[in-house]
């Protein structure tokens, strides 16, 4: 084959196909975006209700988070495995700065009527904003 | 120096192949029904490439299970991956060589 218009043509063909496969995936940035919401959701509550009321309901819904999440993991994996998933490294560096608010809120929980959403919020926002990013790039792909 | 068109794998130059190929190329594993759906061809059609390539050492398929229904994972071998990348850079080499 000598017809650089053909060769041109097989490469454009590849890409798409290949931005297909991409978008096929499992949508690392909706599961980010569902954990901030969960904090966004659940985490504020705790500065009306009591911990003893709120704890359980908080702990059912992360479990029950945790597994559609596995669900949803092993499901999209299972039919489009990418080649290197390294979006795991994200939760690596959040949880420890998820925790360090968390404790923030316990701390100062007497000191202001609002420490559990302040922690909410801050937590949550860079894995939101993450996330929204992540969506924009696999939209644009 | 030889033109580029001699670097072109017979194989992966067929179009559906090469499709398949970049897709695979573009993931660890893919099961059947994702390469049938992402390359846009039939079920035969898929089978019948895919038994090409396997056969050229260029894919592996894997056999499984999903509950109680078989399935088919599909991925690149090493050999499959080193002739899609060679074939894309001989195309890319037939692009650039061309007069402007």
């Amino acid at each position: 084959m000598d017809d650089p218009v053909a060769a041109a043509a097989m490469l454009h063909q590849a890409q798409q196909v290949q931005d297909r496969t991409f978008k096929a995936g499992p949508k690392e940035w909706l599961v980010q975006m569902a954990w901030a919401g969960w904090v966004l959701l659940f985490i504020p509550p705790f500065d009306f209700v009591g911990g003893e009321i709120w704890g359980p309901v908080v702990l059912a819904s992360s479990a029950a988070g945790t597994i559609v999440c596995y669900r949803y993991y092993l499901k999209g994996y299972g039919r489009v495995h990418p080649l290197a998933p390294k979006q795991w490294r994200v939760w690596l560096v959040w949880s420890p700065w998820y925790a360090a608010w968390i404790v923030f809120a316990n701390v100062f929980k007497d000191r202001t009527p609002v420490a559990a959403t302040i922690a909410a919020v801050a937590s949550a926002a860079p894995l939101l904003g993450y996330a929204l990013r992540n969506r924009r790039r696999a939209a644009r792909q | 120096m030889s033109h580029p068109r001699t670097r072109l794998d017979d194989v992966m130059h067929q179009p559906v192949r090469f499709s398949i190929a970049a897709a695979l190329a573009a993931a660890k594993e893919l099961e059947f029904s994702a390469v049938r759906d992402i390359v846009e061809i039939s079920d035969s059609l898929l089978s019948q490439h895919a038994a090409r390539l396997e056969e050229a050492g260029y894919v592996h398929l894997r056999k499984g299970h999903v509950g109680k229904r078989p399935r088919t994972w599909l991925s690149l071998t090493p050999e499959g991956r080193a002739a899609f990348e060679d074939h894309v850079d001989a195309l890319r080499a037939i692009v650039e060589a061309a007069p402007t």
